[in-house]
């Protein structure tokens, strides 16, 4: 077999000083350990260098799911029928990083716009999901304080109830129909029995 | 193409390569949230995102470029640079097909510890230890062969820690694997820049000890961490 070209070029570098540097790398390797890299992967501060750096932080466990809310719980549920090319909007209003938990059915596919707006930018409305299906549910977590909620539009030519339950942080609710805006009572309770 | 514009390509392209290891060593090594979610939700071959997230894991993964940048620091001939690498390649490439197709399960700690000691290997090769404290040199082909085989499982891993869909697997993970070696092609064009523009100047065989003993220092680092978390996590 071929011999290649040894890549080392350190043939006259004295033993003692290869001796060293393994020895600097060692301890510069062990101090960075256990300065940073334990705090902050794993919050083991020995030393006590990942609190005065603010690094055991990074080390929290994740939530694993759970959020903790400084905001009152609230529950909602309504039933509502459109007429033959009505449409409705049902918002809510969410502040940045809060969360609600949803679910709606329509007696038949309806066309849909799950969507935010800012407070009095209606222009610079989002849409979240948009589409056309006869029930949605899911999770929602606001990415900016606003009115969010569904807008429901009647494209056939038959009555479609529709019904909408949900659970969790908004302030208040509002209707948008006929191009007025109404305030709503939260029902505060589980969706009315069929 | 003259001398003086090869210098300014080639720094160009080691300035690259220094802003994506900046950029990368900043994220996260595994799969960011973002990417995982379309892997889990993805269904079929899907050839774009697949090579995308390959050659993003090799371009943002320091323990893949710091024993890439080891491998090569030796290396002037571009013979064995290909020959190098060509090693590495089949070696992960061999661990990442097998271990995923063949369900084979590894910790990533422990993956991820032998990996930091291969770039620690690499540079006490490097420094010249092998021969000037020991009797017997280890052929650096073997070791960047066996390394190489090491980085695939820790290539593996990362893919199984994703709840790959059965549909289009085997696309997926070649789509995978052809990312990987894109983003080595990237990493070492730049790498090979900056040291070709370095080899220039007379600091480089001043530092070059140096160098390698950081590289010693940040295997070491690498290796104790996932060791430490390997032990946290059992």
């Amino acid at each position: 077999m071929e011999r290649i070209d040894s890549p080392v070029t350190h043939v006259s570098t004295p033993p003692r000083r290869i001796a060293l540097a393994t020895v600097v790398a060692l301890a510069l390797a062990g101090l960075l350990l256990v300065l940073f890299v334990l705090p902050a992967e794993y919050g083991i501060d020995p030393l006590g260098s990942g609190r005065a750096l603010g690094l055991n932080a990074l080390a929290t466990p994740a939530s694993r799911g759970v959020a903790p809310a400084p905001r009152v719980f609230k529950r909602d549920a309504m039933e509502f029928t459109l007429g033959p090319y009505e449409s409705v909007e049902y918002k809510y209003s969410v502040e940045s990083g809060a969360s609600l938990l949803y679910s709606w059915s329509a007696t038949r596919s309806i066309v849909y716009d799950f969507h935010g707006e800012p407070p009095d930018l209606p222009e610079a409305a989002e849409s979240f999901d948009r589409s056309e299906a006869d029930r949605a549910q899911g999770t929602f977590t606001a990415p900016f304080s606003g009115m969010h909620g569904w807008y429901w539009e009647n494209g056939g030519g038959s009555d479609v109830t529709i019904r909408l339950t949900t659970a969790g942080f908004y302030e208040f609710s509002q209707e948008y129909f006929d191009g007025k805006i109404l305030p709503r009572e939260l029902s505060d309770e589980d969706a009315p029995a069929r | 193409m003259t001398r003086r514009h090869r210098d300014v390509a080639l720094a160009a392209l080691g300035g690259i390569g220094v802003a994506l290891l900046v950029v990368g060593s900043a994220h996260a090594h595994a799969l960011s949230e973002g990417n995982a979610r379309f892997v889990e939700g993805s269904e079929g071959a899907a050839l774009g995102p697949f090579v995308y997230l390959g050659a993003k894991h090799m371009i943002t993964g320091i323990d893949h470029i710091l024993f890439l940048f080891g491998v090569i620091f030796f290396l002037y001939k571009l013979r064995d640079v290909v020959l190098y690498v060509s090693l590495f390649t089949l070696g992960h490439s061999l661990t990442l097909l097998a271990g995923v197709l063949g369900g084979l399960r590894v910790d990533p700690h422990a993956v991820d510890a032998v990996i930091g000691l291969s770039v620690a290997y690499k540079a006490f090769e490097n420094l010249g230890a092998f021969e000037r404290l020991g009797r017997w040199r280890p052929d650096p082909r073997h070791a960047v062969l066996v390394f190489g085989l090491v980085h695939g499982l820790g290539l593996a891993t990362r893919l199984q820690e994703l709840a790959l869909a059965p549909s289009g697997l085997l696309a997926n993970l070649f789509f995978f694997n052809a990312g990987v070696e894109i983003g080595q092609v990237l990493a070492l064009t730049a790498l090979l820049g900056g040291l070709h523009l370095w080899r220039a100047r007379e600091s480089f065989g001043r530092r070059a000890f140096a160098v390698n003993t950081a590289l010693l220092a940040a295997g070491f680092v690498l290796a104790s961490q996932h060791a430490v978390g390997y032990w946290v996590s059992a």
